[in-house]
């Protein structure tokens, strides 16, 4: 019987001890890395169309567009031109499309409305509306032609996202030439994805897209 | 749980009956073989129960995580665990005595997976990596009431109701944000730890193995209601799981084997 006693106890503290082992080897790290899965849609088209806001029907569209986004070609930069009036307000809208399934239906400047896109024309611009929070698009203007264009056209970014306190986005702007001589020169525009880095500045994140529109004031 | 109160309730009521007329274990004739109290440790498995085990990672439009719904807000990502502790109590009649556990009881994170899937989602990036600190650790502070119904001379069955002091932590989350091969840095849901009022209601079985030595196997049932106020750091943006107050019931139901040093027996 004593044996027996002896052997149960035993068994008893050697059981306890296993299970405070468990315990305290359960305090370890746990990690999991999650890669993002491929994605179902590409951002090949960008349109920036400018409404004169004193003359809404005179509306200037220009696309810059790469349907292989894998850099096999070069871009087709033969829309991305923009055609300014001096001294005169422009309200901005950018929009972000996927044409990789509707080559053969591109939108063009002269007939671009975001309303009635091909079927297979995918807005991605709607989600990017969605996700406002970590997206800031920038503007960066070169000099070029005479009086330069940095000094001759003011950018002003109108919607907010909501982050506390709200931070610029840049998908609606409002672009002011000035009432001076016939300018010219290339802007820049580049969608900065900021998750968690997002604080008004262009420089933190990643770059969804970088691309550039030769512009005219005249 | 109502259930187990009324149970316990009426044997209480019971045992009192009882105790009338062997107010003193020690001086009873018919007990030959009670002992007057014990002290043991105890251990076991603890499984984690209600909304605090859910791991809810519900999304709106564009991957936005739903900040008011219900769901999002209770899931906790509480696994099992493991729970030990000492406890001990001292029989002022044949049936009722009054005594005390201090338990410490750990428990797994569990829904990684989709918690950094989730993650991943809100913010569209590349790769999100989430790694998770400390789970879930709770010490109990408890005293109240024990009850024993003799089956034999060595085998009893046992119950008690305690209430007291329980303090709670929560696990630390790191989330790592990385996205066209730029990384975007961590944000931080720190551990928190929290006081609240609990209770335990446990059943079970005891055997004596000789006058000083005892083992028992039991089941208890515990809960407490602490109130987290989670600081989250480097937290940039609104996007994506974020918890700044978490108060859901943490329930858990404990198999424990313990063993016993008898105190008083004749």
């Amino acid at each position: 019987m004593k044996k027996s006693v002896f052997y149960v106890t035993g068994a008893a503290i050697v059981a306890f001890a296993g299970m405070m082992f468990t315990a305290s080897s359960c305090n370890k790290s746990e990690q999991v890395v999650t890669p993002h899965p491929p994605a179902n849609e590409f951002l090949t088209t960008v349109v920036m169309q400018c409404i004169n806001n004193n003359a809404p029907h005179d509306t200037e569209t220009c696309i810059w567009r790469d349907l292989t986004p894998s850099g096999t070609n070069p871009p087709d930069t033969s829309e991305a031109f923009l055609n300014l009036a001096r001294n005169t307000t422009y309200a901005v809208k950018l929009y972000a499309l996927d044409e990789t399934k509707s080559p053969t239906a591109l939108v063009d400047t002269n007939h671009f409305n975001i309303n009635k896109l091909p079927s297979t024309t995918v807005d991605v611009q709607i989600e990017l509306e969605q996700r406002v929070n970590y997206h800031l698009i920038c503007f960066t203007l070169t000099q070029g032609t005479g009086v330069g264009l940095v000094n001759d056209l003011n950018i002003v970014r109108d919607d907010y996202d909501n982050n506390n306190p709200p931070l610029q986005v840049g998908f609606v702007d409002t672009f002011t030439t000035l009432n001076t001589a016939v300018s010219g020169g290339r802007m820049e525009v580049v969608q900065h994805h900021q998750p968690n880095v997002k604080n008004g500045s262009c420089e933190p994140g990643s770059i969804d897209y970088d691309v550039f529109f030769n512009v005219n004031v005249r | 749980m109502k259930k187990l109160s009324i149970i316990i309730l009426a044997l209480t009521l019971y045992i009192g009956a009882n105790a009338q007329d062997a107010s003193n274990p020690a001086k009873s004739a018919d007990n030959s073989t009670m002992t007057n109290g014990f002290i043991g440790l105890l251990g076991g498995y603890s499984l984690s129960m209600g909304n605090w085990t859910h791991t809810s990672y519900i999304t709106g439009d564009a991957g936005k995580w739903l900040s008011n719904n219900p769901d999002n807000l209770s899931a906790g990502f509480a696994g099992n665990g493991s729970t030990f502790g000492i406890e001990g109590a001292w029989y002022f009649c044949k049936n009722v005595g009054i005594g005390g556990l201090v338990s410490y009881s750990h428990y797994a994170f569990n829904g990684l997976d989709s918690l950094s899937a989730g993650y991943d989602k809100s913010f569209d990036v590349d790769q999100i990596t989430t790694t998770v600190s400390g789970g879930y650790d709770i010490v109990n502070f408890m005293t109240g009431l024990y009850f024993r119904f003799p089956c034999s001379d060595k085998l009893d069955v046992t119950a008690k109701l305690l209430g007291g002091f329980t303090s709670a932590t929560t696990p630390q989350i790191a989330v790592d944000v990385e996205d066209g091969g730029v990384d975007d840095g961590s944000f931080y849901q720190q551990r928190c730890t929290a006081n609240s009022f609990g209770y335990m209601a446990g059943l079970g079985v005891s055997y004596k193995l000789n006058n000083w030595l005892g083992l028992n196997l039991q089941g208890i049932y515990a809960s407490s209601e602490p109130d987290f106020m989670i600081d989250n750091t480097n937290r940039n943006n609104s996007i994506g799981r974020l918890i700044t107050e978490y108060k859901q019931p943490l329930t858990n139901f404990n198999i424990c084997l313990g063993v016993t040093y008898l105190i008083g027996n004749k």
